[in-house]
């Protein structure tokens, strides 16, 4: 795959991001690494680039995954005496709004999504994607 | 790999990604984000603990977790924490979302916003109100940022320097309540401070503050 190719791909992963809400996870600012010497700061080279941005991709998916909820508690029941059930996150009264609180068991199932993901990475890393020319 | 390969690869994933049944979106997301990950990081929280012999039990139907931190409340979900050293009698409670103290607030009787500062996970000697920093047996602060940045290393020092005073390494008040878990930190009080990152970079900023008793773990679900 040529570099041009690999940017291809690049652009199509930040629309891709952005049109599900996601596009933070592409700003170029969290990629950018700084020289030491000079002070310059550069974006890694386009495979690098890629791979780094679908890692950020797959971290978020695992704090947004139903079984990371229930691998956690699992793993608490395993350790305390009448551990709990669940697991809720208060959100303060707004204007308007009484207080609320969000159920993080109505979260979705995400390992199809994640092993798909994970796969691609790998085979990416297999194909030899690595640093090559650092982009200004 | 050729690059139409790659290319159905990733739009397939985001057409999978866009059939999900939609959550609350934007700042909600956020939030469960961050949530979620604080679960995780006290999942091994209390492994640890349960592995230095320490017994500990749920006080509460569900465990809660707080958008906004505040003060301890025995009424709110939490753990109760026994040691194992025969000798002790210490009790102790692991809370979440806290607000304690800070050094600097008795120094100075500090009466503004940087009297309290947050911790996600805490285990205390005190059940109720905003515990001193003297009261910190550990402190574990949870980062499931899409990057790690310098800005999270800075705050954690931060958080630090508000708990405890450099010092010659002394037993943490952790360590010195079982037999199992050895540990020295160069800290006044000796309390810990875990920084849980789930990006591995977090690695890459670890060895000045080990000078100053923080511990980055890597947790990534």
């Amino acid at each position: 795959m040529t570099d041009e190719e690999i940017e291809a791909l690049i652009k199509l992963l930040v629309v891709q991001l952005e049109e599900v809400g996601l596009g933070e996870l592409a700003d170029e600012r969290l990629y950018q690494i700084r020289d030491e010497e000079t002070g310059e700061g550069f974006l890694p080279p386009p495979g690098k680039y890629l791979i780094e941005i679908l890692e950020t991709f797959e971290r978020h998916l695992s704090i947004m995954d139903r079984h990371t909820y229930d691998n956690a508690l699992y793993r608490i029941s395993q350790f305390v005496e009448d551990a709990p059930k669940a697991a809720v996150v208060e959100l303060p009264a707004t204007r308007g709004v009484a207080r609320a609180e969000h159920d993080l068991g109505q979260l979705s199932f995400l390992s199809d999504i994640r092993g798909e993901l994970h796969t691609l990475i790998g085979q990416l890393r297999e194909a030899g994607f690595g640093p090559s020319r650092p982009r200004s | 790999m050729k690059e139409a390969v790659a290319r159905k690869q990733i739009e397939n994933i985001f057409k999978k990604y866009n059939h999900l049944p939609k959550g609350g979106g934007g700042q909600l997301a956020g939030i469960t984000g961050g949530k979620l990950y604080e679960l995780y990081v006290l999942s091994h929280v209390v492994e640890r603990l349960h592995k230095w012999g320490f017994s500990l039990k749920f006080i509460g139907n569900t465990l809660k977790f707080k958008a906004s931190p505040g003060k301890i409340k025995l009424s709110d979900p939490h753990f109760e924490i026994t040691p194992p050293h025969p000798n002790s009698q210490k009790s102790l409670w692991l809370f979440v979302d806290i607000e304690f103290e800070t050094l600097g607030t008795p120094r100075v009787k500090a009466k503004d916003k940087s009297r309290h500062h947050e911790i996600d996970i805490v285990v205390v000697d005190v059940d109720h109100g905003n515990p001193s920093f003297k009261n910190i047996f550990l402190g574990v602060e949870c980062k499931a940022v899409a990057k790690f940045r310098k800005g999270i290393l800075k705050e954690v020092l931060g958080i630090r320097r508000e708990l405890s005073l450099l010092s010659d390494p002394a037993r943490s008040l952790l360590s010195a309540l079982t037999t199992t878990h050895l540990k020295a930190v160069p800290a006044d009080p000796p309390s810990e401070y875990w920084l849980a990152h789930i990006d591995a970079a977090g690695d890459g900023y670890d060895d000045s503050p080990e000078a100053f008793g923080i511990d980055f773990i890597h947790l990534e679900p």
